[in-house]
């Protein structure tokens, strides 16, 4: 089956070669065929992808220990839902994961498109290819996922415990999902630049895939932040760490993206702009995937640990070269038909939020790099840590916050005094209440930012209900429907701009969380033994018992905690630290290895609409470290009294095993029986359940606008669209 | 005044904030910034009674705990030289052998001392090479 | 708003494509007239000029198909 999974790979990178062969002949020579057969040959990429992903997934369920990603990544007792998962948590299954979700989004494009921009299609095969073409190289000469070793370990290494976790499962697929959607509008961009066909087209027919990309990219991130918040124990959801910010650019280029093309759409300008934003997203988008496998970002001296820098740096090489080389010597074809008539129009506005977006990249950029940048150039690697965004990041989130409650309620092209006062007044006043109300009733001045953003969000959802409103009173007036026929109908008969508009009240919900569980935490580390009570943010929070438990897999110590406000009971919560055995060291002691591997906490969280409380236990093993080493004695004593003969002995081996575990498990009692001082970390957190839920209203306004599926809306709306072609504009649908 | 002009006005607008971006950025980095030294740099440098930032990856199999200490050895990206280090403090989730860290650290004798809580750990990126020990 | 080559090889895919993206404007016009972002004398000013762009276009396609005869 390996074998078969390899032949597949190659098989699969022939047919790329030959896909990019066909489709530059097509394109050069004006063949159709040539161009139909590289179309196809993407199809059958696809079907080869598929089934070495399915041959991979075969492997990991079942247990065939055989191919070294399943004996490094899973093991027999893993669960069956991480089996599954567990696939792409290794280097070799993640670049086999991104090969085939190219090679299918490739096929869906390649198949709507099989009669439509066709100079631009070859061209745009051949890229997609290219880059199917890099990956499968990969996995064939770098990474492969179908190795296999002459002796099966009987037993997998098992999943890393932190990534057992739904969110940090769908992370990645959802990542991928949203880099390689990229490269459908990247491809068309290339090819628009290459045949100088850079009108609405090539946008047309891609701007649903940039809309996917941005919508998957952004639930990827969001689930990281969510592991990283319910997972991980430190409390936070964002740490700007180097792999965060790498998968954040891209979506913030993708989102600046989805704005500008409309500006294109409707007066033809900002061609420029918009063939650099999605070269430039696309890009990113690669150089995410880089950042996370290369190594570069430890050190630079890191980077030539991994096998996988120097193809990638190629690559991007090609890609930034290529872009800018192609935007230069098409710029006559990409001047702009029309200029901005005012600043105070739709597209002044858009512009706008696409530089706040720009910036807020480039300074993440910066950022990010500066410490390779310090280590190329001076030697030392000067680090700036998060503390350094927030000058930046801040002011720009609230601009871009402003902007998305501006933008929405002006018109393209001008807007005039009147209009203002029309559309203005209601959010004003919304932000203002919002802004004197908290002012009042609260200490949010103390944090002036995170002021001006709990009233901006009041703006922006009130801008939205403003408009939806409007809207369904208008609809109304028209049509003479009950308030919910016509509310639906408004939002399905224009998903984009109500989808858009549901997405920006979204946007706000999330980022008002942000800025109050980021500037009103109350964070407490404390000692505790059982029966102490220590307050938080005005609970009152009891340790009421210690628990334990020791198996084979782990040895975890916890507690009960008692949580109350003014003596009224709120939650219980429950926190563990589970310890790992050391398997992989050989110089620890038997009953020390039980303590001194990996370790990771179970967060005690009570999620709330106003306030979530968080906590993990920092137990400390010094009380028992007197009698692990004793039990190390004793043992290490008895194992060495053996002969070698004796020692492997089932019936000896069994013994041994079964008594370690009771020793381990009577150290573990020891905790409960006679508990001491552990230290907690207790952190109450307003608004944190904004940003979840700010996070599903934006997705959730991404696929109203993404809605509905090309090919089905071509289908039904062709009938009546030849009808009415030679007659008087006429609204179509949408 | 005509579109050129306007256009030019903003241009310059556009361009001038750009710049004072991109200024500010730099001088934050440098201000703000603070040198991150390796295992080897560590040891070339290291003066009594001064803290440093240390980074490094965690040296596989060095990691033992002492109480309610935890010792590790935190190795060089590029040269055969680890530093030992005894940290006291909150561990965080990710650290384990092979993960990227970062520690406050200041000498004493041979061994130097984690700082109370400064230990952080890089997020662990799954698809490195295994990079804790000697290659 | 033109498309970018005149001529008899203009294409057909891209005046569509255009075509289709000013009816998506004239729609939308009415829809922020509606909701009160247009003023009556400025929905008015452009509504005429995106039917007149609308026209325009229509007449290239129709250009297009009598060039092909």
């Amino acid at each position: 089956m390996a074998l078969l999974g390899r032949a597949l790979l190659i098989l699969g990178l022939l047919v790329a070669l030959y896909g990019i062969g066909a489709s530059l002949y097509g394109a050069i020579k004006n063949r159709q065929d040539f161009v139909d057969s590289g179309r196809r040959s993407v199809y059958a990429l696809a079907g080869l992808m598929t089934l070495a992903f399915a041959i991979l997934e075969w492997a990991f369920l079942g247990d065939k220990f055989a191919f070294n990603v399943v004996a490094s990544h899973s093991s027999s007792t893993t669960p069956t839902f991480y089996k599954a998962t567990a696939a792409w948590s290794s280097q070799e299954g993640s670049l086999l994961l991104w090969v085939f979700l190219l090679s299918v989004w490739s096929s869906v494009i390649l198949l709507i498109t099989r009669n439509k921009v066709k100079e631009i299609v070859p061209y745009a095969t051949a890229v997609l290819l290219g880059f199917a073409t890099f990956f499968v190289s990969l996995t064939i000469f770098a990474a492969n996922p179908f190795a296999t070793s002459a002796n099966p370990p009987p037993e997998g290494a098992g999943l890393d415990p932190l990534l057992l976790h739904p969110s940090m499962m769908f992370h990645p697929p959802m990542l991928y999902s949203g880099y390689t959607l990229l490269t459908i509008p990247f491809a068309f961009a290339i090819g628009a630049l290459i045949t100088g066909r850079v009108g609405t087209e090539w946008i047309a027919v891609t701007r649903r895939f940039a809309l996917a990309a941005w919508l998957f990219l952004g639930v990827g991130i969001l689930l990281g932040a969510r592991w990283s918040y319910t997972e991980l124990g430190w409390g936070g959801y964002w740490a700007w760490d180097a792999v965060e910010n790498a998968a954040l650019m891209p979506w913030l280029c993708a989102t600046a993206f989805i704005h500008s093309i409309m500006i294109q759409e409707k007066r033809g300008m900002l061609k420029v702009w918009n063939v650099s934003l999605i070269l430039g997203s696309g890009t990113l988008a690669i150089l995410g995937t880089f950042l996370v496998r290369s190594g570069i970002l430890d050190s630079i001296h890191a980077f030539g640990a991994s096998t996988l820098g120097i193809p990638f740096v190629f690559l991007l090489a090609v890609m930034i070269g290529g872009s800018i080389a192609l935007v230069v010597s098409r710029r006559d074809r990409l001047r702009s038909e029309a200029q901005i008539d005012s600043l105070l129009s739709r597209e002044a506005i858009f512009l706008l939020q696409n530089l706040v977006l720009v910036a807020m990249v480039f300074v993440i950029f910066w950022v990010t790099f500066f410490p390779l940048i310090s280590e190329a150039v001076t030697g030392t690697k000067v680090s700036v840590g998060p503390p350094a965004f927030r000058p930046f990041v801040v002011p720009l989130a609230l601009m871009l916050v402003l902007l998305s409650g501006i933008g929405p309620i002006i018109a393209w092209r001008r807007v005039t005094a009147t209009n203002l006062k029309r559309s203005f007044s209601f959010p004003i006043a919304a932000g203002i209440t919002a802004l004197i109300a908290l002012l009042v009733s609260t200490n949010a001045d103390t944090r002036p930012f995170a002021l001006i953003m709990f009233a901006l969000g009041a703006f922006v959802v009130a801008t939205v209900a403003q408009e939806l409103s409007r809207g369904t009173s208008a609809r109304r007036a028209m049509t003479g429907d009950p308030v919910p026929l016509a509310f639906f109908q408004l939002i399905r008969r224009n998903r984009r701009r109500y989808g858009g508009y549901i997405a920006h009240a979204g946007l706000a919900v999330l980022l008002v969380g942000v800025a109050g569980s980021s500037s009103f935490q109350h964070s407490h580390d404390v000692s505790l033994t059982p029966g102490q009570t220590t307050s938080v943010d005005g609970y009152a929070i009891r340790y009421v018992r210690p628990t334990e438990h020791a198996s084979a897999a782990k040895v975890s110590f916890g507690a009960v905690l008692d949580v109350s406000k003014q003596g009224k009971h709120v939650t219980t919560l429950t926190t563990t630290r589970r310890f790992y055995p050391a398997t992989t060291d050989p110089t620890v002691g038997p009953i020390s290895v039980a303590f001194n591997g990996a370790s990771d906490s179970q967060v005690g969280l009570r999620a709330g609409i106003t306030k979530d409380i968080w906590t993990v236990i920092n137990p400390n093993l010094q009380p028992l470290q007197a009698e692990i080493n004793r039990g190390d004695q004793v043992f290490t004593k008895l194992m060495t009294s053996l002969t070698p003969a004796e020692a492997r002995q089932p019936a000896n081996v069994q013994f041994i095993s079964v008594e370690r575990q009771r020793a381990i498990s009577g150290l573990a009692s020891r905790y409960v029986s006679h508990p001491w001082p552990v230290e907690f970390l207790m952190i109450v957190s307003p608004l944190v359940s904004w940003i979840w839920l700010g996070a599903i209203i934006t997705a959730l306004g991404g696929l109203i606008a993404l809605w509905p599926i090309p090919v089905l809306a071509r289908l039904r709306a062709g009938a009546p669209y030849a009808a009415r072609r030679s007659a008087a504009p006429a609204p179509a649908k949408p | 005044m005509d579109p050129s002009r306007k256009r030019a006005i903003r241009l310059t607008v556009a361009l001038t904030a750009a710049l004072l971006l991109a200024s500010a950025l730099v001088y934050t980095s440098f201000s703000a910034g603070r040198e991150e030294l390796t295992a080897s740099q560590l040891l070339h440098k290291a003066q009594r009674g001064q803290s440093y930032i240390l980074a490094g990856t965690v040296l596989d199999g060095s990691v033992r705990h002492d109480g309610d200490a935890l010792l590790f050895r935190v190795r060089d990206p590029k040269l055969r030289v680890s530093v030992p280090v005894r940290y006291t403090g909150i561990v965080p989730d990710p650290f384990a052998a092979g993960r990227g860290v970062l520690v406050t650290v200041h000498q004493q004798g041979a061994s130097f001392i984690g700082e109370q809580d400064s230990l952080t750990t890089k997020c662990p990126s799954k698809y490195q090479a295994a990079s804790g020990s000697y290659q | 708003m033109r498309s970018e080559q005149a001529g008899p090889e203009t294409d057909l895919a891209e005046l569509e494509a255009e075509r289709d993206a000013k009816y998506r404007e004239i729609r939308d016009a009415e829809l922020d007239h509606r909701t009160g972002k247009l003023s009556d004398e400025d929905f008015e000013a452009v509504d005429r000029t995106l039917r007149a762009e609308a026209v325009e276009i229509l007449r290239q396609i129709d250009r297009y198909h009598d060039d092909l005869k």
